[in-house]
């Protein structure tokens, strides 16, 4: 993880400021004559997991958490801690105050909109399983389990509560399963694997219509996070929940969630602030400026603004994660069903190139979906080998497939800067080996819209590939019914290996499996080209310590803490 | 003040928020296709949709559903927000007071400095008219968010005289509820500004022009004091014509300076409401909007007659 | 018509060995800008005395009414006095800080203008106007001032004085509305009043009794009055003595009488020639052959010269005063000056050919 130190607030920097954010304003300004269209609102991904193709731009990144590998994940946290550590003692009693782009439509599971929410539900509910930084899941309700080929048996934690006190018990955790199979929801198709459930004791039996170990991943995230079932009938549930994490809520409002730490957790000695307020604030500029004038203590950044964070003495925290920037090819066009011409677009594509000029060298070139350091990541599986820059080979390629002259797809975006931004740029690298690339930009929703009907020939956006699970994610691409596959591409073997992943024990099988489905796809010409997995950017005050970025893709605030002074 | 004049004036007006009532309360027809389908979203089944639409009654006939919903609106009940199921009374009445203290606070600012500076302008003409009427051009032309951005840079950041965000409810922090308003409303007023100097020029210097300004100076009168009775009451009525007219602009402005600012208001309330298509929201957003524009022409209207009393025998 | 005092007004002759109230000389305004005319008024000198009324008299755009507004300084931005001087109280006016000079006007001199309803501020009651007049130049209560209006609205005929102080002045009548204005002029008992057209915008009927009213103010107070006016059967009914004005020049200085019956200037006797009463019917008006040159336009020498029936040569000549013809009556004719002409005298006490 790189860490940027702090600046002293010298004069020259404070200047730097001005004319950085005077020229960011002229610039902002140009930006709103060329072109009335800009950044949009958040738009909700209206699918789980997989293409969140409806953020706003780098919305994927802010949700992204990232540490290096992970053997250094330890470490580095450690570091982040010695750091901020260095100001003072932890203050039990501050309230740290989150900031980021969005603010949840609900607090209650079944209604939330998107996964985005996971920030705010993460501080009020205990889920069955987590992630840990280096994004493997670890026990959090269930304590223990078993997987087999068609079961799933989850030992129960014991003696622990919610926050109306209602004891956590199998019947508590298959209530709430139940709510959500029940629920018409989003979350609903995540747990579709499961049959039915009994309890025994302190035990829970999911009866498994098919092998599903990868319903554990599923758990670590918003589908599994525990509520009291004595709550269930409240009315106030989308603003007042029930849960049984570190911080009950307070108030709900548009602007954001203001948390208290419950006294009743069950490691209440590692909740190290007394209350989390977590802003919801759409615009950018506002954003930072909150952070620089000391009114906002930690939050994300966009890559575009590191320069305004380093000249304006924020603590600049950087990582990469489970989040990649992608390009999807649709196989029922005729061209694109040839694994060689697959193979040309990829080699097409200058990933530096890109990652330098978008992303001043912050988006990391990749052609696999799992960063290094998580689970499934191949090492020799590089860009050199699969995917090396290189039109010359690019052309011949297409020539020996058929097509020295090339051909014409369309390829749809999200019509935010970002997105367009590299939909020009894959245009002209295309164009470069002689495909024709007919643009097509397009609101979030519609978007969204369009591809799952498969209006595009291809399309490009941010992918979350490890929420809710890397299985949901792998058949969503790659299985012929997937939803992000309107094509409907078939990966040679994808059901033997979804069941080899789903029958993993252990999480050296999961890897394997994981790491036999990339090897698999970029053998056959990936039809989802991976182009590079942006950066995460965490920005915090000097006083702010605790942020770690994890690998999965998902934001937790649990361990941050404040020192007093 | 004749008491016809009020009544007929008072009896347009709600005329005109019923009318926008009929339009407001049946909005949701508007959506193209299915209403009730476009509401519940595209993944929604065949029993979410139809919960949905008898949640918006839709299946009532037109008439009900307009009845309902007045006399609901009436009682100040305009139900639940379809994303968070929150009472929407409750929504408004928790983001109110930030919008109406940016508000306010803009339309003062605007009125001190426009009027300032359009009076100096009509009255002294010369440099002062010409460095003041290109000002106000140039405040015309900016956009309130690019000046909020502009403040923000230079006081909260450089100078760090002012926070950035967000906003502190008078009750609770008086100094402090001041310090948060400051850069918001003056990036939303100095716009508005512009246009009543503008407005206020215009009319001191057709005043100024006047016979009857001739004769003050025959008896004697001085430039200030006096000439200031001569004049305001005389060049006013233009000058709170625009003001009336300004207040749609100060509506529309705050919603952006709320998004600048990180200030949790009706603006903020309404751009969600818009993207979640949340219409109970939208509903109570649009008809509370369309009365705060009808009362605030009404008044001005209204205070025609107290300005000038030859339009209050013309009734 | 009649120039005798038919109506009569009681005339005191020996004020005319008085010392003048208002004294200008030699008073010389100057139009800027594009239509630039040195000279708009040039030269021009009299005096006003207490107790009698001067007409200053002349078609459209000779100057009379820039040199009633030069006298309080009340001058539009792009004309200045050049030149001269305007006495009045032991002082220049001409000279004074604006500070001092506004407590002249409305103060020692007083001033009403040619049209009363939109000379008076229509979003302010009448007596306030009034009250604001007084208390503008004597230091006195709101309550004393108010009371000092409702007499004068009396003293100017206006009948229900006390309750028409409430009234505004688009409730009134312009014959109403003229006395207001006179009424307000007068709150500070002036020396001078000055009428710049005051009966111009009302009825006949109207006008005669406005003329009245002044009359019996003049009596009253002793006022001097310069009444500036177009009309000549105003000027009959009411004048002491007249001033003629012609494209910026005073062409000539009398009694009203000598003037009338003996005018000692070709324009000032084309005037005469051409007012209708008393002409035989369907005979032809004698009229003045051609036009009043427009600022900037005015010709050298003699301004009249290119209209005048007698011009000679030296008319243009450059150095040309208005000076004692007969007895306390002055011309600007160089002709008449030297002699070289003489004008015939007009029937006295006549309407022409009776």
């Amino acid at each position: 993880m790189r860490h940027i130190g702090r600046n002293d607030r010298i004069d020259l920097g404070e200047r730097n400021v001005t004319m950085r954010r005077l020229l960011a304003i002229l610039a902002a300004m140009v930006l709103l004559l060329a072109a009335c269209g800009g950044d949009d609102d958040d738009a909700e991904a209206t699918e789980s997991g997989g293409v969140e193709a409806t953020e706003t731009e780098d919305e994927a990144s802010d949700e992204t958490t990232a540490t290096a590998d992970d053997n250094e994940a330890a470490d580095d946290a450690g570091d982040d801690a010695a750091d901020a550590a260095d100001a003072g003692e932890i203050d039990r009693e501050a309230t740290l105050i989150y900031a980021t782009s969005f603010i949840t439509n609900s607090l209650d599971v079944p209604n939330v909109g998107t996964d985005f929410s996971y920030t705010y539900v993460n501080l009020v509910y205990d889920g069955l399983t987590k992630r840990n930084s280096a994004g493997e899941v670890v026990p959090a309700i269930a304590e223990s389990w078993e997987v087999t080929s068609d079961t799933l048996i989850l030992d129960i934690v014991d003696g622990r509560t919610f926050h109306d006190g209602t004891p956590i018990d199998a019947e508590a955790v298959k209530a709430n399963l139940e709510r959500i199979i029940n629920c018409e929801c989003r979350f609903a198709s995540q747990l579709a694997p499961i049959g039915s459930i009994e309890t025994s004791g302190n035990q829970v039996i999911l009866n498994l219509s098919e092998p599903a170990g990868t319903l554990l991943e599923v758990f670590a995230d918003i589908a599994g996070m525990m509520a009291s079932p004595a709550s269930f009938e409240n009315e106030d549930l989308d603003t007042n929940p029930v849960g049984s994490g570190p911080f009950t809520v307070r108030e709900y409002s548009d602007g954001g969630v203001v948390y208290d730490r419950w006294d009743g957790y069950h490691d209440v000695e590692n909740t190290l602030v007394a209350s989390v307020e977590i802003r919801s604030i759409p615009d950018d500029n506002t954003r930072i400026s909150g952070f620089i004038s000391g009114e906002l203590d930690v939050g994300l950044a966009r890559l575009g603004q590191l320069g305004e964070a380093e000249a304006g003495g924020l603590n600049i925290i950087m990582g990469g994660n489970a989040q990649m920037y992608i390009l999807a090819l649709e196989t029922d066009n005729e061209a694109l069903a040839d694994p060689d011409v697959r193979r040309a677009i990829s080699h097409a594509l200058d990933r530096d190139g890109i990652s330098q000029g978008l992303y001043g060298g912050n988006c990391t070139p990749t052609v696999q979906p799992y960063p290094e350091g998580f689970p499934g990541y191949v090492a020799d599986a590089t860009v050199e080998r699969y995917a090396a820059y290189d039109p010359d080979l690019a052309r011949q390629l297409l020539a020996d497939a058929g097509y020295p002259d090339g051909f014409t797809i369309s390829m749809g975006a999200p019509a935010i800067t970002n997105y367009t931004n590299q939909l020009e740029i894959y245009q002209a690298q295309l164009a470069e080996i002689g495909i024709t690339v007919e643009a097509i930009a397009d609101e979030g929703r519609t978007f969204v819209q369009r591809l799952s009907e498969g209006e595009y020939d291809s399309w490009l956006g941010p992918s979350s590939t490890a929420r809710p699970s890397t299985a949901a994610w792998w058949h969503m691409v790659y299985h012929p019914d997937g939803a992000r596959n309107a094509g409907g591409y078939e990966l040679p073997g994808i059901d033997d290996l979804l069941l080899q992943l789903n029958s993993a024990t252990t999480p050296a099988e999961s890897a394997a499996a994981i790491e036999a489905m990339t090897v698999a796809s970029l053998e056959d010409g990936a039809r989802t080209i991976i182009v590079c997995s942006p950066q995460t950017v965490a920005v915090h005050q000097d006083n702010v310590g605790g942020y770690q970025i994890g690998l999965a893709n998902n934001l937790d605030l649990r361990t941050v803490y404040k020192t007093a002074g | 003040m004749s008491s016809r004049l009020l009544v007929r004036r008072l009896g347009g007006s709600v005329l005109v928020v019923f009318l926008a009532s009929i339009l407001v309360a049946l909005m949701v027809h508007l959506v193209p296709g299915d209403a009730a389908s476009a509401v519940a979203g595209e993944n929604a089944s065949p029993e979410q949709i139809q919960s949905t639409r008898e949640r918006l009654g839709l299946d009532e006939p037109i008439w009900v559903q307009y009845f309902s919903w007045a006399t609901d609106a009436l009682r100040g009940d305009f139900g639940q927000s379809l994303i968070t199921n929150r009472p929407v009374i409750e929504m408004v009445r928790q983001v109110l007071p930030a919008t109406l203290s940016i508000t306010l606070a803009a339309s003062v600012i605007a009125v001190v400095i426009g009027v300032t500076l359009g009076g100096l302008a009509g009255l002294r003409r010369g440099v002062t008219d010409r460095v003041t009427s290109l000002g106000a051009s140039l405040g015309i032309a900016m956009p309130s968010f690019w000046v909020g951005m502009l403040l923000v840079t230079f006081f909260a950041l450089e100078f760090d005289l002012f926070p950035v965000l967000d906003y502190t409810p008078l009750t609770e922090d008086p100094v402090g509820w001041l310090h948060h308003i400051t850069l918001p409303a003056l990036a939303l007023g100095l716009g508005m500004s512009a246009e009543v100097a503008r407005q206020t020029r215009g009319g001191v210097v057709d005043v100024m022009a006047q016979p009857y300004i001739r004769t003050a100076r025959a008896k004697g009168a001085p430039g200030g004091r006096l000439f200031a009775r001569h004049v305001v009451r005389n060049a006013a009525i233009p000058v709170v014509t625009v003001l009336g007219l300004q207040i749609g602009r100060l509506l529309g402005g705050v919603i952006i300076i709320e998004q600048v600012f990180a200030i949790n208001g009706l603006g903020t309330m309404a751009v969600r409401a818009v993207a979640d298509r949340d219409f109970p929201v939208i509903q109570a957003y649009v008809l509370l909007t369309t009365v705060i524009v009808v009362a605030i022409n009404l008044l001005v209207d209204l205070s025609y007659g107290w300005i000038n009393p030859r339009v209050r025998s013309e009734e | 018509m009649t120039i005798s005092s038919s109506t009569g007004y009681p005339r005191s002759s020996s004020a005319a060995l008085d010392e003048p109230v208002l004294s200008i000389r030699e008073l010389t305004v100057d139009l800027d800008g594009a239509d630039k005319q040195p000279g708009l008024v040039e030269d021009v000198s009299f005096d006003v005395h207490a107790n009698r009324t001067l007409a200053l008299i002349g078609e459209s755009g000779c100057g009379k009414t820039m040199t009633a507004m030069a006298v309080l300084g009340l001058l539009p931005p792009a004309i200045h006095v050049s030149g001269g001087s305007v006495r009045f109280d032991g002082q220049d006016l001409l000279d004074l800080r604006p500070r001092e000079l506004r407590q002249v006007r409305g103060g020692g001199i007083g001033m009403i203008f040619q049209d009363p309803m939109s000379s008076l501020n229509p979003t302010m009651k009448v007596g306030e106007q009034i009250i604001e007049a007084r208390r503008l130049h004597v230091d006195e209560s709101k309550s004393a001032a108010a009371k000092r209006a409702v007499e004068l609205l009396d003293q100017v005929g206006i009948p229900n004085a006390a309750r028409r102080a409430d009234a505004y002045p688009f409730e009134m009548s312009g014959g109403m509305q003229q006395r207001v204005m006179i009424a307000m002029s007068i709150a500070c008992d002036p020396k001078v009043l000055i009428a710049d057209e005051p009966t111009t915008a009302l009825d006949v009927t109207i006008q005669a009794e406005i003329l009245d009213l002044l009359a019996n103010l003049q009596r009253d107070l002793g006022m001097a009055i310069m009444l500036v006016t177009h009309d000549l059967g105003v000027v009959a009914d009411f004048a002491d003595e007249v001033a003629v004005m012609y494209a910026g020049h005073l062409v000539e200085l009398g009694p009203i009488r000598e003037v009338f019956h003996n005018p000692q200037h070709p324009y000032t006797q084309g005037l005469l020639d051409a007012m209708p009463q008393g002409a035989v019917p369907r005979s032809q008006l004698s009229i003045v052959r051609g036009r009043v040159p427009l600022a900037g336009q005015f010709p050298r020498g003699c301004r009249f010269r290119t209209r005048c029936p007698h011009a000679r040569e030296h008319c243009e000549r450059d150095d040309m005063a208005t000076v004692d013809v007969r007895v306390d009556h002055r011309s600007r004719c160089l002709l008449v000056q030297t002699g070289e002409m003489t004008l015939t005298p007009r029937h006295p006490g006549g309407v022409n050919g009776e």
